[in-house]
Formats: C-alpha cells, sequence, structure tokens
C-alpha cells in the first residue's frame, strides 16, 4: 500500500491533545491552592541545554563503529566492482579466443592476460583497510589468498555493533566472493583451456563466467543494503543525541509526579502523560532555539 | 521526586523514567513493541509516543532506556509528494507514519528530518518498526523549518 499522509491519525490524535489541554486547565483549578512549581513558573527551572550523553549507553563507540564498517563496506563495493569489471573482460576475451580468428598464437598471449586478470582478483582479495586484511573472515592479520587463488582465511561472519547488544554483518568473506562464487574458477579453467583446450572448450567456460559475474552483482546488492542500514543507524544515533539536548534541569523542581498522581485520579492515564509533556516540550524546544 | 500526598494507586500503568519529561506513568497498553528496536537501538524495543503541543510532532520515547527518546514529525506536509510504500494489504486503520527529527547542533542551522527511514505505526496493534525506503535518492538529513511549526 502506498502511504501519502497521516491524515486520519492527525485527526484522532489531535482530539487527544485538546483533551489533554482542557484537563490541564480544570487541572489548575483544582490545584490552584497548591504550590506546585512548573518549568514556565520558575526561571532557574525552565529548560536549559544538557546532554544526556552519559545515559546514552556508549553512543560515542557506536559512532565509531558506523564509521569503521562503512569504510569497510565502501572498499568492498570498489573491490566487487573491479571484479565485475575483470570478468567482464575475461569474457571477451573467451569470446574472441573461441571464434574462427583466434590462433595457437593468440591463445597464448590471451592466457597470459588471464593469467594477469587472476593475479589481480588475488590483489583484490588482499585488500586491507587499515592493518585489517579485509576478506579472511576472522583472520585479519594475513593475507587471505595465496597467488594460486587458494584461500587461507577463514569462514567467519565479521561483525560490529552499533548500538546496545545490536550486531550487524559487514564485509563477506573471501571465500564467498572469490571461491564461492566461481570467480577465481572461472578464470582458471579459461586460462587453463586457453593453453590446451580447444574453441569448444573455451566457449564452455562463458558459462562459468557468467555465474560469476551474477553472483558479483547479488553480493554487490548485499553491500548496499547494509551501507543503507548503517547510514540510517549513524543518522539515529545522531537524532537521539541531539533530542536529548533538550532537557530539563534535573535539579528544576519540577514536581511532575505530584501533578500527574492527582491528575490520574481523574482522567485516562495516557493522556495524564501527554499533559506533563505538553507542558515542558514547547518551552523546551523554544528556549532550545534561541 | 516523591509525592507527599498518598498516590492514587492504578490497575495496569507502568512507570516509564523519562530523562526529557521526568517520570512518567502510562497504561500498561501504552508500549509500543518494536520487534527489531531502531537501527542502532536494537536492544530497545518497547517505546511510548507522545504527541507534542503541536501538530504534526511526536515523541517517541523508549520504556527501558530514559535518556533514549527522538523527535519525530509527520513528513507529508513537510515534504509534498513524498510516498511510502508499505508492502503486503493495507491495515485498518492506516498505519502512521513518522519521520525522526534531528534538532539543529548550532545557531544558525536548521533541523533536518530523515525521509530515507521512516518510522511506520500501527496505533491499534501496538507495533512499530522503522523501514529503510528502497530509494537511496531520498535525503537522511532533509532540512525543514521546526521554529515555524512551533509557533
Amino acid at each position: 500500500m502506498r502511504v501519502t499522509n497521516n491524515m486520519r491519525q492527525e485527526q484522532v490524535l489531535r482530539s487527544l491533545r485538546s483533551n489533554a489541554a482542557a484537563l490541564a486547565k480544570a487541572q489548575e483549578q483544582i490545584s490552584s491552592g497548591r504550590r506546585i512549581e512548573r518549568a514556565s513558573d520558575d526561571p532557574v527551572a525552565a529548560a536549559r541545554l544538557m546532554r544526556s550523553a552519559r545515559g546514552l549507553r556508549g553512543v560515542e563507540q557506536y559512532r565509531r563503529n558506523v564509521t569503521g564498517v562503512r569504510a569497510q563496506l565502501d572498499a568492498e563495493e570498489s573491490v566487487l566492482d573491479q571484479v565485475g569489471d575483470l570478468l567482464t573482460r575475461a569474457k571477451e576475451l573467451a569470446t574472441s579466443q573461441a571464434s574462427d580468428t583466434a590462433s595457437a598464437k593468440t591463445r597464448t598471449a590471451t592466457a597470459a592476460e588471464v593469467d594477469r586478470l587472476i593475479e589481480q582478483v588475488v590483489q583484490l582479495g588482499n585488500t586491507k583497510v587499515g592493518h585489517e586484511y579485509l576478506f579472511g573472515g576472522h583472520q585479519t592479520a594475513t593475507p587471505p589468498f595465496q597467488a594460486d587463488g587458494s584461500y587461507l582465511g577463514d569462514d567467519g561472519t565479521r561483525q560490529a555493533e552499533i548500538g546496545a547488544g545490536y550486531l550487524v554483518d559487514t564485509t563477506h568473506t573471501g571465500r564467498q566472493l572469490f571461491s564461492a562464487s566461481g570467480a577465481i574458477g572461472a578464470l582458471t579453467s579459461l586460462r587453463d583451456e586457453l593453453r590446451t583446450g580447444t574453441t569448444a572448450t573455451i566457449a564452455g567456460t562463458i558459462t562459468g563466467l557468467d555465474t560469476a559475474f551474477d553472483r558479483t552483482q547479488v553480493h554487490l546488492a548485499e553491500n548496499g543494503a547494509r551501507a543503507r542500514q548503517l547510514d540510517v543507524a549513524g543518522q539515529n544515533l545522531d537524532a537521539s543525541e541531539s533530542s536529548l539536548t533538550v532537557a530539563q534541569n534535573a535539579d528544576g523542581g519540577i514536581s511532575l509526579e505530584e501533578t500527574t498522581t492527582r491528575m490520574l485520579a481523574i482522567q485516562n492515564t495516557l493522556q495524564a502523560a501527554y499533559l506533563s509533556t505538553n507542558r515542558l516540550l514547547n518551552l523546551s524546544l523554544t528556549e532550545y532555539m534561541r | 521526586m516523591t509525592a507527599s500526598a498518598a498516590p492514587i494507586e492504578l490497575l495496569d500503568t507502568l512507570l516509564v523514567p523519562s530523562r526529557l519529561f521526568g517520570p512518567l506513568r502510562v497504561p500498561a497498553s501504552a508500549p509500543i513493541r518494536f520487534p527489531d528496536g531502531m537501527l542502532g537501538f536494537g536492544g530497545d524495543r518497547r517505546f511510548v509516543l507522545l504527541p507534542a503541543e503541536s501538530d504534526g510532532l511526536f515523541w517517541l520515547q523508549s520504556v527501558e532506556e530514559g535518556a533514549l527518546a527522538f523527535l519525530l514529525a509527520d513528513p507529508f506536509p513537510l515534504c509534498p509528494g513524498y510516498i511510502v510504500e508499505l508492502a503486503g494489504e493495507e491495515p485498518v486503520p492506516p498505519p502512521l507514519v513518522l519521520c525522526i527529527v534531528t534538532l539543529p547542533r548550532a545557531a544558525g542551522e536548521t533541523a533536518t528530518i530523515n525521509l530515507q527511514a521512516p518510522v511506520v505505526l500501527d496505533l491499534e496493534r501496538r507495533s512499530g518498526r522503522q523501514l529503510i525506503l528502497n530509494d537511496p535518492s531520498r535525503d537522511t538529513r532533509h532540512p525543514f523549518d521546526l521554529a515555524a511549526r512551533l509557533a
């Protein structure tokens, strides 16, 4: 369904707001004899800007984690783009060498080029961000790929904590991206067939190259989704922190509990909660805006 | 803060120790359940929605974490043409779709609203979730005039 407005709910919520306002008026009349300190009465108790950073458990650390993971995801995206380009190049070569215009000489030369493509893929697999190898699973201290394309890393899922108990997957393992995807395998097959194969067997490697390319696109989509998720988590960290700078002074003598317990006897408790917040909210925000 | 008069006991309420508003007593049925929490705050799953005094502004206050509160705004009047596509059938009544406000950090800056990740609330079933729209062109920091809305 498409949502283009909140008009129906706003009607309901508007009536709740006006009920709460009416209730406030009634309550003021009832308790006129009592000395209830309110933010609007007492300048000292008026909303002061106060950073409640301590209350947000470790938000600074989470922010740093978010930034760090973003860098890793950006690197992974770049690597996947380049792998895609290398596979596309390999397919062009396979197609041209599987045709009648190819000769033993051209195939030998092309095999050497594909060898260089494999080298580049291995290099990409050994990408480092900072001091860590990105694609070794949990093995981040040593290069995960050997020159022949074999994978020395593990299958550990890399995760980061971006909130209290909130873990997100970050980058894929080298095995997922380069081995299981068939990228290294397809390139190796192509090189071998160029050296010792026939037109038919060279053409036969194209399917493997296509599959590997498709899998690369899938990984790119996963990477993109994770990056967006991370961006929003970072936004939320910013937003909640900024909301909390609008907090009243705890020493301000705002006897909310007195006010609310009184009003509970009169009316629905949720409306009472709206009421007490209304009194503070408008003042808090306008103070802040000044 | 303790009341000097004997507090009137009410059944089925709970106390939300809001750092922003002080202790709030709400009906036990008031909290809205977020099965996945808010992005970046996965551990906090229950929130109460408090309408602010101005139309189109709300606070989403965590029940468990008193210092966690989001300011939400109705995005549709602020961004003409904003559409949120939800999977599945239209629930009755339709959900409330709000976006998170980031307040300005310094004088001269404006408040912004995150259009890329709206919060969808089903007030009937008391459930909510934050979505990421499949449209990266939607601004996570769309500026709007908060002061004008408060006037």
